[in-house]
């Protein structure tokens, strides 16, 4: 179409209606609306009446509808994983010895790493190595609030009052509480990870005796 | 200037008028465009360089002002300056020079045509001052003081007194395309730019919005869309309907298709804004309706593409050969991409991934750099010769250069915040198989996007590069102006004083009622009768029916309509209007501010669209002060307070908000990108006072690989605890406060400031330094957010759905 004198080569323009249209030289054609633009044009807007009757006044979810079972479905997804993790584990409580059988299966403190990383490392740092001015250190043998394993889930529930340590209650289920404290004192003693530079917090508080279920 | 002359013959000739154009105007403007165009987009990127090395915030520089270097003050300088200054002058460019010749006559006020264009620009310095001092109303892209919105109200009707005093002096009987798209510009920008800057003044350069939360939440992004629907796509129309026909020599594809796109533009554009809230705590009919009137505008959007690109059909050859051919081909395909993936970012399940991501800004930089830039650029390199009364460009091989290197800065540009956009939603939404979120630690799903980060920043250096080409090239070709502008006079018959009645007229306009209609209307009108007859016990079967009804007469009205539309194609009547721009105009604004009452009036009037929730409480004044101080650092362009109903969201940020919790929120802050976490609730989840503060001072400290700008001026800047007065009482005309609260502010805020420090204290003893310093009050602000709906979950949740 490059030779536009050729009325033979394709759709040559001056095969086109112009209009009496001029202004400072411009003209108009008066072609026809595209027809499958008048088609998607009129096919949206048709579609839209039966989608807001759909959502609105029909029987589609609303978002809300959607949120709800989006949020069933996860519960009963981190339900039947915890009740395959936590099977061979017995009574799972605050009690000891639950919290050294959780701290011992590696599965389990695997999988805890996730909330580990939304919930606590913003203060005691990915690795648990703590983090300078606050979170304590979980790798070494000191402790400043900690006399027992048992008292782990405690602090997590209820923070350290007057202290930085948030309060976890109903930020987290009870069984999450409990795996996530296993989880730290299984930290103990752990490695640092070499990819993270940020200072290792000095040690504070008491040494105290290794975890028993006693 | 306009001198008559009458001829010999008399009466029979109509009198000739002499007059001339004023060129000196235009290039003034098209001057103003690229400079600032270049500050514009040198500002942009430093902002790539500062998300890609947090260093960039403070420029490398030490002390406690280079804060006004900081991300959070300079995106909206970015935004500010590209929109309103680059865009902005680049259009008044356009129209000047376009509208004196399509109405045959001399802008009407060569003084008013002046005080336009030097207010604008001094409006363009001044927020060049103020964004960067942490003067803002926090707004995306209203951020300018009230002093400034006053300006910019008075400059703006400068601007449409001239242009439409043009329009009443022109001697062409009827108003072309272009025009139109002008008319809508100057209207709608009017209306949207009055309506959502209502404030109430609290200081010289502090105000706050009279709406609050969710209500704020919509103005807004009426305003912010339809922004860019008038300043950024409806003038740039106009510009290519006068610039392209002209530069191609081609007449425009379609004169109908222009009527159509041109209407149906106008009107739908406006409804489209809550598709920015998906999800967010406005109603979901709201977001509904704005999500179907998105995909309606795809084909009015492309309508201008199809009459841009087949008005080259013919001239093809030439767009190779022709530079600004090439520009605005380019430009116009750009325009063509972002309205198909505009409808398509507002579909519900798309935004759910695409908000609070890059995608967005991947969207609208293909809409800037490709569309409005390239159509300035196109038009520029077709003006500067004949401004200038030069032979051409002094070197045609920059012209190439530009292009070459701009559209390879887009290209790279864009597919990388694409990807960026696509990885961060895909990471925020991912979980393990036990359920736990993925990527819980917010801060892998952005270091992972810095390589792409440092891809932006060499594709905007290309496109930035192309434009210093451009300016260098045009002060090359205006040094090789003539030492006197030729100023041609031209001359033309003046219009006649009757408007001319020999319009060939349209068939009569007989609303006829065909099968289709009556079949549906009837269909749909028993399907409400057994609506409204319906058993109360089957609900379900009930609403069926309502859908049905409402689906049936809809489609009945719409098969009536469609008679009417075929009158309407028969255009006679446009062509009348097109002779009268007084009616026209006005036809215009019912266009605009009856789509805008439609949507707007409802969730104002509705009360139950804002259930209100006992437990919310107003802020204290010191976490007022500190929530001013939030909103002047531009913390909104970095984290959303705004957590969606969504449950991977819900997972990392707790409850999904409520419009409740906002009801004393003047202005909203939900913020539109998430480079940052949200903070709806962070009071909640990080109670630590003193992680905040070391936060703030160095978020190095806290987060490794943190990008945010530090904030350690805030533990040094004294606490101006005689200024929060003023800011309660200003609060205390909107409701939010009593008198009580005004009187007590400043002691209240003291013995609170005392609090906070003995709480920080308490943690860490060694920050004694924080007394009286701004840090408290900001500390305070972010320990209050969410905490006055915790623990309330299920109560909420039942309040939201109705019980």
């Amino acid at each position: 179409m490059t030779d536009s004198n050729n009325p033979t080569q394709g759709q040559a323009p001056q095969e086109d209606n112009l209009t009496d249209h001029s202004y400072d030289g411009i003209q108009e054609y008066d072609n026809p609306l595209p027809g499958w633009w008048v088609a998607i044009f009129w096919g949206s807007i048709v579609w839209s009446f039966f989608y807001f009757g759909w959502y609105t006044a029909g029987p589609g979810d609303s978002w809300l509808d959607t949120f709800n079972q989006e949020v069933e479905a996860l519960a009963e997804q981190k339900d039947a994983a915890a009740k395959e993790q936590l099977s061979s584990l017995g009574e799972v409580s605050g009690s000891a010895a639950s919290l050294m059988r959780m701290a011992a299966n590696a599965d389990l403190m695997e999988s805890q790493k996730a909330l580990w990383a939304v919930r606590c490392a913003v203060c005691h740092t990915a690795d648990g190595r703590g983090m300078v001015g606050l979170g304590p250190n979980m790798k070494d043998d000191h402790y400043l609030n900690v006399k027992t394993i048992e008292d782990i889930p405690k602090i997590v529930t209820e923070g350290i009052p007057g202290k930085a340590m948030t309060p976890f209650k109903g930020l987290l289920t009870e069984q999450e509480i409990l795996t996530i404290s296993a989880y730290v004192a299984s930290m103990r003693g752990s490695a640092l990870d070499p990819s993270i530079t940020m200072p290792v917090k000095e040690a504070e508080g008491e040494v105290i005796p290794p975890w028993s279920a006693e | 200037m306009n001198t008559a002359t009458t001829t010999a013959v008399g009466d029979l000739v109509p009198q000739m008028e002499r007059f001339s154009y004023d060129d000196g105007i235009v290039r003034k403007f098209l001057f103003a465009s690229v400079i600032w165009g270049l500050v514009g987009m040198l500002v942009g990127l430093i902002a790539a360089l500062q998300l890609a090395a947090p260093v960039f915030n403070s420029l490398g520089l030490e002390g406690n002002w280079t804060q006004i270097f900081s991300f959070g003050r300079l995106r909206p300088l970015h935004t500010n300056a590209v929109i309103f200054a680059f865009a902005g002058n680049g259009i008044f460019a356009a129209v000047y020079y376009s509208s004196q010749r399509l109405l045959k006559t001399r802008m009407f006020s060569d003084k008013l045509s002046k005080l336009h264009f030097w207010g604008w620009q001094a409006i363009i310095v001044s927020a060049a001052v103020t964004l960067p001092l942490g003067l803002t109303q926090g707004k995306e892209y209203a951020e300018l003081e009230w002093p400034i919105d006053i300006a910019i109200t008075l400059i703006w009707v400068v601007f449409a007194i001239n242009f439409f005093g043009t329009l009443a002096v022109r001697r062409e009987r009827h108003i072309y395309v272009a025009l139109w798209f002008y008319i809508a510009t100057i209207v709608a920008i009017a209306v949207l730019h009055i309506f959502n800057n209502i404030w109430v003044i609290a200081g010289p350069f502090k105000s706050y919005s009279v709406y609050a939360g969710a209500q704020d939440a919509f103005m807004q992004w009426w305003y912010g869309h339809n922004a860019v629907a008038f300043f950024l796509t409806t003038p740039f129309l106009g510009l290519m309907y006068y610039f392209l026909p002209k530069a191609a020599g081609r007449p425009v594809f379609s004169y109908k298709l222009s009527i159509l796109h041109f209407w149906s533009l106008v009107f739908i554009y406006i409804w489209a804004g809550p598709h920015h809230l998906h999800y967010t705590a406005i109603p979901e009919w709201a977001s509904t309706l704005g999500m179907l009137f998105s995909v309606i505008l795809w084909m009015p959007s492309w309508g201008g593409m199809l009459n841009g690109l087949l008005t080259l059909r013919g001239a093809w050859d030439r767009v190779a050969k022709d530079p600004v051919l090439k520009f605005f081909v380019v430009g116009i395909t750009f325009y063509g991409m972002s309205t198909f993936e505009g409808p398509l970012l507002s579909i519900k399940a798309v935004n759910g991934l695409s908000h609070y991501t890059d995608w967005t800004i991947a969207h609208v930089h293909a809409g800037a750099l490709g569309w409005v830039g390239y159509m300035v650029f196109g038009m520029a390199y077709w003006l500067i010769p004949r401004l200038f009364q030069t032979k051409g460009m002094a070197n045609a091989k920059w012209v190439e250069w530009h292009f070459w290197l701009s559209t390879i800065g887009i290209l790279i540009y864009i597919v990388a915040i694409y990807i960026a956009g696509l990885t961060q939603g895909l990471m925020w939404r991912s979980f393990t198989p036990e359920g736990a979120l993925e990527y819980g630690d917010f801060m892998e799903t952005v270091t992972v996007l810095i390589p792409m980060y440092w891809i932006r920043v060499v594709g905007g250096t290309l496109y930035l590069l192309g434009t210093v080409l451009c300016l260098m090239n045009m002060v090359k070709t205006w040094k090789q102006r003539p030492t006197v502008y030729d100023e041609p006079v031209y001359e033309a018959p003046a219009l006649a004083k009757t408007n001319p009645t020999n319009y060939v007229t349209a068939p009569s306009f007989k609303p006829t009622l065909s099968k289709w209609t009556v079949g549906f209307l009837v269909a749909g009108l028993a399907c409400l009768g057994l609506y409204l007859t319906g058993d109360e016990a089957t609900p379900e079967k009930s609403r069926m029916y309502l859908f049905f009804a409402l689906s049936f007469i809809g489609l009945g009205v719409m098969m009536g309509m469609g008679k009417t539309i075929n009158y309407f194609a028969g255009m006679k009547w446009h062509r009348r209007w097109e002779g009268r721009p007084i009616g026209f105009t006005i036809w215009v604004a019912v266009a605009v501010v009856t789509a805008s009452l439609f949507e707007i009036v409802p969730t104002f009037a509705i009360e139950s669209n804002v259930k209100s929730i006992e437990a919310v409480k107003p802020l204290t004044p010191l976490e007022l002060y500190g929530r001013d101080i939030y909103v002047a650092e531009g913390c909104y362009n970095c984290h959303s307070q705004m957590v969606r109903p969504l449950h991977f969201e819900t997972e990392r940020f707790g409850d999904y908000s409520k419009a409740g919790e906002f009801v004393y929120d003047h202005p909203f802050q939900w913020g539109s990108r998430r480079i940052g976490p949200d903070l709806a609730r962070v009071g909640v989840r990080l109670t630590s006072a003193s992680w905040h503060v070391r936060h703030m001072i160095d978020p190095r400290a806290t987060s490794e690989t943190s990008i945010m700008p530090s904030y350690g001026h805030l533990a040094e800047e004294a606490l101006p605890y005689d200024v929060i007065p003023s800011r309660v009482g200003a609060l205390k005309l909107l409701g939010v406060y009593d008198q009580n609260d005004y009187m007590q502010a400043a002691e209240n805020a003291k013995v609170q400031a005392a609090e906070v420090l003995k709480r920080i204290l308490a943690e860490d003893k060694g920050m004694v330094f924080l007394e009286d310093t701004k840090m408290l009050a900001m500390v305070a602000y972010l320990l209050r957010l969410g905490t006055d709906t915790a623990g309330l979950g299920a109560e909420l949740h039942n309040l939201e759905s109705g019980n």
